[in-house]
């Protein structure tokens, strides 16, 4: 995938995502909800992997 | 504008409810710019590990965060996303959302998401990338050794 098929499909994204931010507020914040637990998982693990 | 009696004006419950979701959409966006500045930082440190022979890269302690991943991209495409969105993304390192330039360009509605959801699965391919090139490296190591008649991988 090169740079500008990786912008296209970025915009796509965003995009979409904004549309169930309208759509659907509160499923928009599950959504949110569900990424911050997750990426705060994954990056405590990963500082233990790394040793910090 | 008119108030219903005396007091705080009568909000009707519909409306505190919108407003509710709207201000924790707000923090919630908002920490969610830091932590997906957090994962994308990771792409870095990673690169380092794996393109310096001379460090101890063991496969097995990324082993929980390798499972972690995988669960949480199937969690989010099954509740939130159509089936359509995850293969985009493609397997690239570097590119367009490589470190803070990714994040500046993510300004906007839904974008705090779409960095977050990108970067999830920008940071699984790599590590699904780095388990494929450890586990070909020891085979090819391995069948090396053997070659050679030392026997250890």
């Amino acid at each position: 995938m090169n740079t500008y098929e990786q912008k296209e499909a970025f915009e796509k994204l965003q995009a979409e995502l904004k549309k169930l931010k309208e759509s659907d507020p509160q499923k928009y914040l599950d959504l949110l909800k569900a990424l911050n637990a997750g990426m705060e998982k994954i990056s405590a693990e990963m500082d233990k992997a790394l040793g910090k | 504008m008119s108030q219903e009696g005396p007091g705080k004006p009568n909000v009707p419950k519909v409306e505190q409810a919108t407003n509710n979701i709207e201000a924790e959409t707000a923090n919630e966006e908002a920490l969610l710019e830091k932590n997906a500045a957090k994962i994308l930082s990771y792409d870095h440190e990673l690169n380092e590990l794996l393109g310096n022979p001379g460090q101890d890269f063991s496969p097995e302690r990324f082993v929980r965060i390798k499972d972690e991943l995988d669960s949480q991209v199937a969690e989010i495409n099954q509740k939130f996303m159509d089936r359509e969105y995850w293969p985009v993304v493609g397997g690239g390192i570097g590119g367009v959302l490589g470190g803070p330039a990714g994040i500046a360009m993510g300004i906007g509605a839904g974008s705090a998401a779409a960095v977050a959801v990108w970067g999830i699965q920008r940071f699984k391919n790599l590590l699904d990338q780095a388990f494929n090139d450890i586990n070909a490296t020891k085979h090819g190591v391995f069948l090396d050794d053997l070659d050679k008649g030392k026997g250890n991988a």
